[in-house]
């Protein structure tokens, strides 16, 4: 059995006119564990909604998703905090607090589990020393440039020391340089922790750099899977409705 | 939850609450209000109703008589009223208990030599009377009714009732009116805060909704994210209980003076009452205002954070 297997999982959403838009269907996709897997397809192709099952945000209409043996559609909603600590996750807009500075963003994960301080402070300059950000650890996410905090939300991601780190399009915001960093970030903890990285994104750059495992996605399907993978280019029917429902409310 | 993740819960409750502190401001305002308004008519009616009580159990009904009448008459309707079922005692006061009455009361520093000789037990103007004491007060309008109409076969000289009369129809007015006016408010102002609580609550939510996302994707447990929102309307509701308190204490210091001037019957010392029912007053207080705060914010939190 695979790390995380999803076997026919199916996402319908009802828009508020009745209509039923299908995010993703019949998905079938086995992770190993330490992957490093690319999820490729233009906007409303289903990678974010993918994450959001993944990440337990939501559940499938139909099908089954197992992370580490464990069937995540069952899990009671007072267990979902206890799932999300294995997953360290980032998103494209960094999802800093503003009123914290960067060694508190980061111990912020730990404080809601219940680390004792002396944990946290350890693990808290470990993984900036990590992210390169040791020097910076007093500022706050105003006074940091876009590749510096998508870093802290990455340290933020991983502090806990996550099996499974999901990034949906975290370059989305940045610049090729920073980008490039970014992405090392996330090679260099795939390598070093043997965590499972999942990452979402466009840009064909980026994919070409990694050559790693790439899935491409379109209209809520899988369209191709490959080892070494390009970005293919392929055009959504329902791109723009898909947008409207993962829009936040 | 153990005591560290307790102390950040505090931590978080308290950081927040003062960086909301304009809107924790009105919400404790609010809250002032209500527990002030509630308690005022709370306190009002206790006073009244205790104190009407008392007056009304100290009522009674005096009948004087004119000298010529026989005492077998006087006896006679004595034991008319005493077979009255409302009737709880019937006393003759004779021409020498009314004397011995008449020393008793008058104080020698007082009443002159020339007054004190006025009334001797050989010439004595005093009236023979029977004092009535009823079970309830109320029948002593009936009583008071009967005696009217046997003026003349009894010859009554005068009837002593329409002076507390008046007075426990002022004391009975002020308590319907108060009870019931007190009731439509305090349930006014309860909505007011519920309301108010529940929109404060809101934009707080509101305003940090961001933050909220970023503590379930950390893995925040519920209680985790609910506890800090709780206890900023529990400190809101804090604040607002101490305040009402010591705006009681102050409204019932300058309110004092005037309860002397026009209530004299009441013989009240206000403050005397305050400090003896304080705990009571601040736990009732603190009761409801934790009341209105924490089921406002659990009922919005249950609807908009799904908790």
């Amino acid at each position: 059995m695979s790390f995380i297997e999803l076997s026919d999982v199916t996402k319908e959403y009802k828009l508020p006119n009745g209509q039923k838009i299908i995010a993703l269907e019949n998905i079938n996709l086995n992770i190993e564990k330490g992957e490093f897997l690319s999820l490729v397809g233009s906007s409303g192709a289903g990678k974010s909604t993918l994450i959001k099952l993944l990440i337990r945000e939501d559940i499938p209409s139909n099908g089954k998703i197992t992370v580490a043996d464990r069937d995540i559609t069952k899990i009671k909603n007072h267990e979902i905090p206890y799932y999300r600590r294995q997953i360290g996750v980032v998103f494209q807009d960094f999802k800093l607090l503003a009123q914290k500075n960067v060694e508190e963003n980061i111990a912020f994960a730990l404080e809601v589990c219940e680390a004792t301080n002396i944990e946290i402070k350890d693990k808290v300059s470990q993984i900036l020393a990590m992210v390169g950000l040791v020097d910076r650890a007093k500022n706050y996410p105003h006074e940091l440039s876009g590749g510096e905090k998508q870093r802290v939300a990455i340290a933020r991601a991983m502090v806990g020391l996550p099996q499974i780190l999901m990034a949906d399009e975290p370059t989305g915001n940045l610049d090729p340089v920073n980008s490039q960093e970014i992405i090392n970030l996330l090679i260099k903890i795939n390598k070093l922790r043997n965590t499972t990285v999942i990452l979402a994104t466009h840009n064909q750059e980026i994919i070409n750099y990694l050559a790693r495992r790439v899935v491409t996605m379109a209209d809520g399907k899988i369209v191709s899977d490959e080892k070494i993978g390009k970005l293919i280019n392929i055009k959504n029917k329902n791109s723009k409705k898909l947008n409207d429902i993962n829009k936040p409310n | 939850m153990t005591i560290r993740s307790f102390s950040r819960i505090s931590k978080l409750g308290f950081v927040n609450f003062w960086r909301n502190r304009w809107l924790s401001l009105a919400a404790i305002l609010v809250m002032t209000i209500t527990l002030f308004v509630v308690s005022f008519f709370v306190i009002f009616n206790y006073v009244v109703t205790s104190t009407t009580n008392s007056i009304k159990e100290k009522m009674d009904l005096t009948v004087y008589f004119e000298d010529q009448l026989p005492e077998d008459q006087i006896l006679e309707l004595k034991y008319q009223i005493q077979v009255r079922p409302e009737v709880k005692s019937v006393t003759y006061i004779n021409k020498d208990e009314v004397y011995q009455k008449w020393l008793a009361l008058r104080s020698p520093e007082r009443i002159s030599d020339k007054i004190k000789n006025l009334i001797t037990p050989e010439d004595n103007p005093l009236s023979r009377n029977l004092e009535i004491k009823v079970i309830d007060p109320k029948s002593l309008e009936d009583i008071y009714v009967f005696l009217t109409e046997n003026t003349q076969k009894y010859q009554i000289r005068s009837i002593d009732y329409q002076r507390t009369k008046t007075t426990i129809t002022k004391l009975i007015k002020i308590t319907d009116f108060s009870k019931k006016f007190g009731l439509i408010i305090s349930i006014l102002f309860v909505l007011i805060a519920f309301l108010v609580f529940l929109n404060t609550i809101r934009l707080t939510i509101f305003t940090r909704r961001d933050e909220i996302e970023i503590m379930r994707l950390v893995g925040a447990s519920n209680n985790f994210i609910r506890w800090p929102f709780l206890l900023e309307s529990i400190f809101s509701s804090l604040f607002a209980c101490i305040i009402s308190t010591l705006l009681i204490g102050l409204g019932l210091y300058f309110a004092q003076p005037f309860v002397l001037k026009y209530i004299p019957e009441l013989k009240l010392d206000l403050l005397i009452l305050f400090w003896k029912y304080l705990g009571l007053i601040l736990a009732g207080q603190l009761i409801l205002g934790m009341f209105i705060s924490v089921f406002s914010s659990l009922a919005f939190m249950r609807k908009y954070l799904k908790l």
